[in-house]
């Protein structure tokens, strides 16, 4: 027969392939990935480029976060990448800017399902970490924050 | 046959899409929605991706199977639309059910075992199957409780990825004739073509191309539904017959759901059966039962379905 027939040993492992490490992260701590993620869409803000329209520099973000999500294909360090060159962020700001240095060496420093889970948190909740972010940003900007 | 040979079988298959699946359950605008289920979790309800029994019935036993014997009988052209449904659709009830003709029964039953797995409708009379189906379920966190009944042994300790990261989506594009209507006779156009360096006129002048989208959800590849088949006190003929269609089904693309056509569907199905199981010996058992009864079962299926004399058409 063409078809494989497994064992029953075969199939317990072929349903085990299907299990999700990630999972185990702690619902404390995908509240703080959800905050992470704010806090790098807040950021991307203060490095949008001087090229675009700064009126829609949410839709660009946004825009952003879609499409560098997708073309990261899981890759955290891409992710960041695409998103900063989706916004033309000019590289002397991005490799100056303090707050995003800061979060990223934060972030490096968390197991890898955790960045697995940011991405997926951007993935499907891109809406609602825009709506965060903006509110984020504007608090910076009115000095309410004192710190991206 | 002997009823030494009567026995219960439970057949266990693990499905991997191997491209984006697309078994859908409706419509919303331009976009398909694919087919789900609530399903009640300790977190409240969920709605989550799944085949339906339906679909697995007829795609992956009942057609490739029909085909089969077609082929085998050497039937095509020479059968009318009320054997042809019966034969792949299950049938359907046309006349009077008041009286069973149980030596028809009997006699179908003996000549097909593939008939006798499914069941059918003859024009008078309702056959029941000895076959059921499991509905194709998602192998996510969701379904835990309900794979965890199910499955033989036990399932991972660890969750398993939520059904919401198994659905993704597509789209694609239907042209419009008017972006090539270099073809178009000039006469309905008014105007006389000028084609462009590419031999194509790029549009009607004045007229809108009506490039359509249309786009859906897919359950994404490398997804991983259980399914199976209960067989309840068959022989080693229906068994084989079982096997023997999804061989087939195998061997000829193995897809479930819609899009086929365009690549979408496609599984990698493997097997847990029952113990003492040669699939081979199987197969190779009710092929030999197919042609040895050739002659009588081509009778039957034209004795079943011929008009009878007076009935009006």
């Amino acid at each position: 027969m063409s078809i494989p027939v497994l064992s029953p040993e075969e199939f317990r492992q072929k349903l085990a392939g299907y299990a999700d490490p990630t999972r185990t992260i702690p619902p404390e701590d995908l509240a703080q990935i959800l905050q992470a993620a704010v806090r790098f869409v807040s950021i991307l803000a203060s490095l949008f480029g001087g090229d675009l329209d700064r009126l829609k520099i949410w839709d660009r973000i946004g825009t952003g976060l879609v499409v560098a999500v997708t073309k990261a294909g899981g890759d955290f360090d891409t992710f960041v990448n695409c998103c900063l060159a989706h916004i033309k962020s000019d590289p002397g700001k991005v490799a100056s800017s303090a707050p995003l240095a800061e979060l990223l060496a934060q972030l490096e420093s968390q197991p890898a399902e955790w960045r697995t889970q940011f991405l997926r948190l951007v993935e499907s909740r891109h809406y609602l970490i825009l709506v965060k972010a903006r509110a984020r940003w504007i608090s910076y900007r009115d000095k309410v924050l004192e710190a991206l | 046959m002997s009823n030494d040979n009567i026995r219960s079988y439970i057949v266990h298959c693990l499905s991997e899409t191997l491209s984006p699946m697309t078994h859908m359950m409706g419509v919303a605008g331009n976009e398909s929605i694919i087919n789900r289920e609530k399903v009640m979790t300790p977190h409240g309800l969920r709605e989550v991706p799944v085949i339906s029994g339906n679909a697995i019935r007829h795609r992956m036993i009942r057609e490739p199977g029909a085909m089969y014997l077609i082929g085998r009988y050497n039937l095509a052209g020479k059968l009318s639309i009320d054997q042809l449904n019966f034969l792949f659709n299950g049938g359907a009830l046309t006349e009077s059910s008041t009286t069973e003709d149980m030596r028809r029964i009997a006699n179908m039953q003996q000549l097909f075992p593939l008939l006798r797995l499914l069941g059918g409708t003859l024009p008078n009379q309702i056959i029941a199957g000895s076959c059921d189906v499991m509905r194709g379920t998602l192998v996510c966190e969701e379904n835990r409780t309900a794979l965890s009944q199910i499955l033989p042994g036990s399932l991972p300790e660890a969750a398993l990825r939520p059904a919401a990261e198994f659905v993704g989506q597509y789209q694609y594009t239907r042209g419009d004739a008017r972006r090539r209507d270099f073809f178009l006779r000039v006469e309905e156009r008014g105007i006389v073509p000028v084609p462009a360096a590419d031999g194509f006129v790029d549009d009607v002048p004045g007229e809108k191309s009506n490039l359509m989208i249309y786009a859906g959800q897919t359950v994404l590849t490398g997804s991983l539904f259980h399914h199976g088949f209960v067989l309840e006190n068959v022989s080693p003929l229906e068994m084989g017959a079982l096997l023997h269609c999804i061989e087939r089904w195998d061997a000829k693309g193995a897809t479930l759901g819609g899009q086929s056509r365009i690549g979408h569907g496609k599984l990698a199905v493997s097997l847990l059966l029952p113990d003492g199981c040669s699939p081979a010996e199987l197969t190779a058992a009710y092929i030999a039962h197919v042609d040895a009864v050739r002659e009588q079962a081509v009778d039957w299926l034209n004795d079943a379905f011929s008009v009878r004399a007076g009935r009006k058409k």
